[in-house]
């Protein structure tokens, strides 16, 4: 449960810097930051409770539908990729140069970073891939 | 003397719902080695990311002697199961180098050790292409001399054979046999876990089933039938 909320996190940090950089600039705190968590929520609502595989496998449609499950899946598969790939990434990373700061510490960060994209890329071209020879 | 590894009452669940590692308790002394063995699916992988801390795991998992910290993972090295996920330097060469250069040495030198290491392992040809550019076999054996390298005092591998054809797999086997450091081998290669390791344990769903010599384990088909292991 408490994973669960700390995922939320991110969210209302950024909820909480838009609020903050309407006040620093001088300007009035619109309701702009509860909008966003509200888009949050309703777009994770949405995700979680949208029945994905019957959409997906329903035989012979071809309905407007289909496109947009297939594109919504795509980018929700896109976005659970970069969360996963950058867990290992982030890890392998302080397996290979545990002391931080130190010679090589930076520089295979760097490298880290590259190889991180191109192996985001390279998933989801396969996901791709898959979906092209299904269809 | 005491333990390189120990791990108590060790539980872990993706969705805060169904355990996928139920109170798993083991420990690993120096210079021993100790098998993980499971079916598919009985949380062997899972076992050892909460081991090292990766998976935020309840129990307590002491490494030498003391609570796990970050820098103790400095004295452990480990081969995950999809290699491609170690290797990101640009050349195999700093990959198999980086621990080394990060620990202080001097480049050079860290590069002419992981240059002799690379060799031992047959890999030597392809030292200077990057690990992507690699078959499976040959980034789990570049995997394997990244851990390697920095000498430590613990080595969790998980599935080390499982790519390999039976000669390479044999030549890791020496390879392993070799080793000063305590082992702990994730695997469902039973061949391997009968010449590598002293101990075993057996999971299944998550459970210890059975904790033994290995060759008490692996001579009781009974229990391996259960485990889903042949
Ligand atoms: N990210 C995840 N989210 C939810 N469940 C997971 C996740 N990763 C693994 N599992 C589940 O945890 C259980 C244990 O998986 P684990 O990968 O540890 O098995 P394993 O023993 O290493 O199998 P294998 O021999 O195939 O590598 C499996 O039932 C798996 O479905
Ligand atoms: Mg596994």
């Amino acid at each position: 449960m408490m994973r669960r909320l700390w995922r939320w996190g991110p969210i209302v940090v950024l909820a909480a810097a838009l609020a903050l950089l309407q006040w620093l600039s001088g300007g009035r705190v619109t309701g702009l930051w509860w909008q966003t968590v509200a888009v949050a929520v309703a777009v994770a609502c949405a995700v979680g409770l949208a029945p994905w595989s019957r959409w997906l496998f329903r035989p012979h449609t071809r309905s407007p539908w289909l496109e947009l499950s297939l594109f919504a899946s795509l980018v929700r598969h896109f976005a659970l990729l970069l969360q996963a790939e950058a867990r290992r990434a982030l890890l392998a990373h302080r397996l290979a140069a545990p002391l931080r700061y130190r010679s090589g510490w930076f520089d295979s960060l760097r490298w880290l970073l590259i190889a991180y994209f191109r192996r985001v890329w390279i998933r989801a071209e396969r996901m791709y891939a898959s979906l092209l020879v299904r269809l | 003397m005491t333990s390189v590894l120990e791990v108590e009452n060790l539980r872990f669940s993706f969705d805060g719902r169904t355990e996928v590692i139920r109170g798993v308790s083991f420990e690993v002394r120096p210079a021993d080695s100790l098998a993980i063995l499971g079916a598919s699916g009985a949380g062997k992988s899972t076992l050892l990311w909460c081991v090292l801390g990766l998976l935020p795991a309840r129990g307590t998992v002491r490494i030498l002697g003391a609570p796990r910290t970050r820098a103790s993972l400095r004295h452990v090295g480990v081969v995950f199961q999809n290699p491609e996920d170690q290797l990101f330097m640009p050349r195999l060469l700093d990959d198999v180098a980086l621990p080394l250069i990060n620990r202080g040495v001097e480049v050079e030198q860290a590069r002419t050790r992981a240059l002799s290491l690379l060799e031992r392992l047959g890999l030597a040809g392809a030292c200077h292409r990057p690990a992507s550019q690699l078959s499976l076999g040959e980034r789990k054996k570049a995997a394997i001399a990244a851990a390697l390298i920095a000498s430590p005092q613990l080595l969790l591998l998980d599935e080390p054979t499982a790519e390999l054809d039976r000669r390479s797999a044999r030549s890791l086997t020496q390879e392993l046999l070799a080793l000063p450091m305590s082992l702990v081998l994730a695997t469902h290669d039973l061949e391997l876990a009968r010449t590598v390791c002293r101990r075993a344990l057996v999971l299944r769903s998550g459970a210890v089933m059975a904790e033994g010599t290995v060759c008490r384990i692996l001579d009781d088909p009974a229990l391996l039938e259960r485990a889903e292991l042949i």
